[in-house]
């Protein structure tokens, strides 16, 4: 018996377990007997095992070039091999799901078990409710998505994997979505718990802040991966189109952004507790929606609407899973009043609601632009699609807010705060934006957008300096240590604010890359050799092609050279390859990335009798900063994650004093 | 008696909200009306239907490119798309994706003059995303 056999029972064994764990769950809930609870999340746990082992089965399979199973021997080749099988894993519907199945089981089993010795009265419902989703999800590989099946006649070779998805980026680009969507499960399902039990505390967050941080940081750095891999693997130049499937990933990242910050404000003033619910609900809805519109084939062609194989299996699912959270939350709504009320307008909690209010507003907007089309049709019966102009018109304006309420808020006191005391620690930062923008202007950058970007960024990159400063400062004063030391004690002794900052700094660092693109320039030209084309400041000299083959593809290679200021640069060397199997050509882009911009050099295509060449150049500025940014998001996260859990709700005074009494516990 | 300054307080954030409300829908009205926001998105026969484009109007055309139709001048190409009943013959100076080719499924923005369909940008579909369709 192959080990690809063991495949299909696997994954029927972990349905049969996940109902077993829902069920147990929820009776061991309702009758309050917790030990048969616990009893359901050990079930679920030993589905878990099941979906891993019927992933090593199917892993299995395709290193053993298997083609008895259609999956396999649609997504690979005799010819592929190492890490990207992994991709292959997961490039077609069946593969994602049985990944996103395998990530569900593991971290609901780990939550509950790390939950019954932190916090066990949610966890009956929490079981429950994951273990509910996890049927689902088996549900559909064990029925309309089965990665199992057969192929008849059995083929001597593969369809292939898709040449584009052979790259590292589309490695970890899928995996690192499903682990952000798969992981606000956790806080979604506490949630829900906290309101089936009646317990609002901040509990339920606290619990799970750990998940839905690993989760947040998970997609995020997941998003940025994507945009990498467009930018380097695509050709066109950029690396964000707001295309729907885009989209479909970075809504749930703006209501989970939002979320992440107004459970602050429940944890220091019991407050917005019906809005904190309803965001994790909405996460946790739009996650699921993304897969499904990227799964579905909705958006491919919105006439394929009734053709996605698991459409009508979703759209049950979210339907159920909206207006249930909804009705739940109706239903608890006395439950869930606010302990205290807004004190003032100048105050760090207006300060945190309006941030969530321009997440949110974005996410609305951006979903209105995703699924209009789709609104539109139904109404009018004519297809209609929404292009980018819609989307940075409306998320442009929106992000900038942000960016300012980014630097002010952590500015303003909690409660109230006098406007005096709020015009002498905003004056540094005003400075620098104002100085930010007379300084651009002279140098005659007249793009109103980025002006603002880079005004904005230079504001509250002051702001959060100034934080700082004013902590270093403290530690200097009292422990006589340098600026360095004192920066690091600083960090670290309070890693939830400090970690939040680094995070600030990072998407700082990305608007400022983002808004590179307002002063992109590309150029274009059919170029025999010899041909020289200008481009910014550079001059590209096309010197011939080369023409080589190896057992995949046959490679041509275009020679460039570089020169700016009459001097040479670079000889850049893009190519427009021919992959045999999948009968497939693929432009290998060349890039010249500087942190002030990158030269970015592409073969759309080659004369058959002559060398011509037809070439597109693109000066794309600042781009650099894009990743950098997202590293120092990651590193910033990595600071958010390794702090512990808050204890208790902590006094609201972010005074020195108590930043020392945190410090010492 | 402390009422009276807590109803004022509502009454400013009652008021922020409505101005934040009015400013988002004006948002999306403008960005919904900007050129190039929205467009219609047809098949080959539908577009062969309605006939050329309005002057200075601009629509979304998909369909598979034919094989044999693949014409290349310099920068300009040539190549027809269908839909499986109806064709189409499109007129390009802009490059075309990496993974253009006879078969693929692509979508053209432009202007139909009844002839050609003139096209300022052609997309292949995202070849990450999706599933081949028929099978």
């Amino acid at each position: 018996m192959s080990l690809a056999s063991l495949g299909r029972p696997s994954l029927i064994a972990a349905f049969v377990f996940a109902i077993a764990a829902a069920t147990l769950c929820a009776y061991g809930a309702i009758k309050r007997k917790p030990g048969i609870a616990w009893a359901g999340a050990r079930s679920l746990a030993v589905a878990a095992g099941f979906v891993a082992l019927a992933t090593v089965s199917l892993m299995t399979a395709f290193f053993g070039h298997d083609f008895s199973l259609a999956y396999v021997a649609a997504h690979s080749s005799r010819s592929l091999s190492g890490p990207y099988m992994f991709t292959a894993l997961w490039s077609g519907m069946e593969g994602s799901l049985l990944l996103w199945a395998l990530l569900l089981t593991v971290f609901s089993s780990i939550a509950l078990r790390q939950a019954i010795h932190k916090n066990p009265r949610l966890v009956p419902w929490a079981g429950a409710v994951l273990g509910g989703v996890s049927i689902f999800f088996l549900a559909l590989l064990v029925i309309p998505a089965n990665p199992f099946i057969r192929s008849a006649p059995i083929p001597a070779d593969g369809l292939g994997l898709n040449t584009f998805l052979q790259s590292p980026g589309m490695l970890i680009h899928p995996p690192l979505l499903y682990t952000g969507f798969v992981g606000f499960s956790i806080p979604f399902a506490f949630a829900m718990a906290a309101l089936f039990t009646g317990r609002l505390d901040e509990a339920w967050f606290t619990t799970t802040r750990r998940w839905t941080l690993f989760a947040w940081s998970a997609l995020s750095i997941g998003i940025v991966i994507g945009g990498a891999w467009a930018y380097t693997e695509l050709g066109w130049g950029g690396y964000w189109a707001w295309d729907p499937v885009e989209n479909a990933s970075f809504i749930p990242w703006l209501t989970a952004t939002a979320f992440l910050h107004s459970v602050v404000i429940q944890e220091k003033r019991r407050m917005l507790k019906v809005w904190n619910v309803a965001l994790i609900l909405l996460t946790y809805v739009l996650s699921i929606f993304g897969t499904f519109l990227t799964r579905s084939g909705i958006l491919s062609s919105i006439h394929t609407f009734s053709e996605g194989p698991i459409g009508k299996w979703f759209l049950p699912f979210l339907a159920l899973m909206l207006i249930g959270g909804l009705a739940v939350v109706a239903w608890r709504a006395d439950a869930l009043r606010s302990e205290n009320r807004f004190d003032s307008l100048l105050s760090r909690e207006s300060a945190f609601l309006l941030n969530n209010v321009l997440f949110v507003a974005a996410a609305f907007t951006i979903l209105w632009g995703t699924i209009y089309p789709i609104i539109a049709e139904a109404l009018t019966g004519t297809r209609l699609s929404v292009g980018p102009p819609f989307f940075d018109s409306v998320f442009i304006p929106i992000g900038l807010a942000i960016v300012l309420m980014t630097g002010i808020g952590p500015l303003i006191s909690w409660r109230r705060m006098s406007k005096g005391s709020f015009t002498r620690i905003v004056r540094y930062p005003l400075l620098a934006g104002g100085a930010t923008i007379v300084v651009l202007a002279l140098f005659r950058v007249r793009s109103l957008g980025a002006l603002l970007a880079f005004s904005l960024c230079a504001f509250t990159a002051t702001a959060i300096v100034g934080e700082f400063v004013r902590g270093s400062r403290i530690y200097r004063n009292r422990h006589g240590l340098a600026w360095g030391p004192a920066f690091v004690r600083t960090v670290l002794r309070n890693r939830r604010r400090y970690g939040g900052y680094v995070v600030h700094l990072g998407v700082l660092l990305i608007v400022i890359g983002l808004a590179g693109q307002a002063f992109r320039t590309e150029r274009q030209a059919v170029m025999q050799t010899g041909d020289k084309l200008s481009v910014g400041n550079y001059v590209l000299t096309y010197e011939g092609r080369t023409q080589s083959q190896t057992a995949e593809k046959q490679v041509n290679t275009a020679t460039i050279d570089v020169t700016r200021g009459g001097k040479h640069i670079t000889t850049m060397h893009p190519q427009r390859n021919f992959h045999f199997a999948q009968q497939q050509p693929q432009s290998e882009v060349a890039i010249r990335t500087t942190p002030l911009e990158d030269l970015y050099v592409v073969v759309t295509s080659f004369d058959a009798s002559s060398n011509a060449a037809a070439v597109r150049a693109f000066v794309n500025p600042l781009t650099w900063w894009i990743w950098v940014g997202a590293f120092v998001m990651l590193c910033g996260m990595g600071v958010l994650l390794s702090s512990s859990a808050p204890v208790a709700a902590a006094a609201p005074a972010p005074s020195a004093r108590r930043f020392e009494k945190v410090a010492i516990s | 008696m402390d009422h009276a300054p807590h109803r004022k307080r509502q009454a400013k954030f009652l008021i922020g909200g409505a101005v934040i409300v009015f400013v988002l829908g004006g948002l999306m009205a403008w960005a919904m009306a900007r050129p190039g926001s929205t467009s219609y998105y047809l098949t080959t026969s539908e577009l062969v239907q309605r006939g050329p484009t309005a002057s200075g109007g601009e629509v979304k055309v998909s369909g598979s490119v034919i094989d044999g139709t693949i014409h290349r001048r310099g920068l300009v190409t040539n190549f027809a798309i269908t839909d499986g009943t109806s064709h189409v013959s499109v007129e390009t100076g802009q490059p075309l994706p990496s993974a253009f080719k006879a078969g693929a499924n692509v979508v053209a923005r432009g202007s139909f003059d009844g002839q050609t369909f003139h096209a300022s940008e052609v997309l292949a579909k995202c070849p990450s995303k999706f599933q081949p369709k028929s099978q």
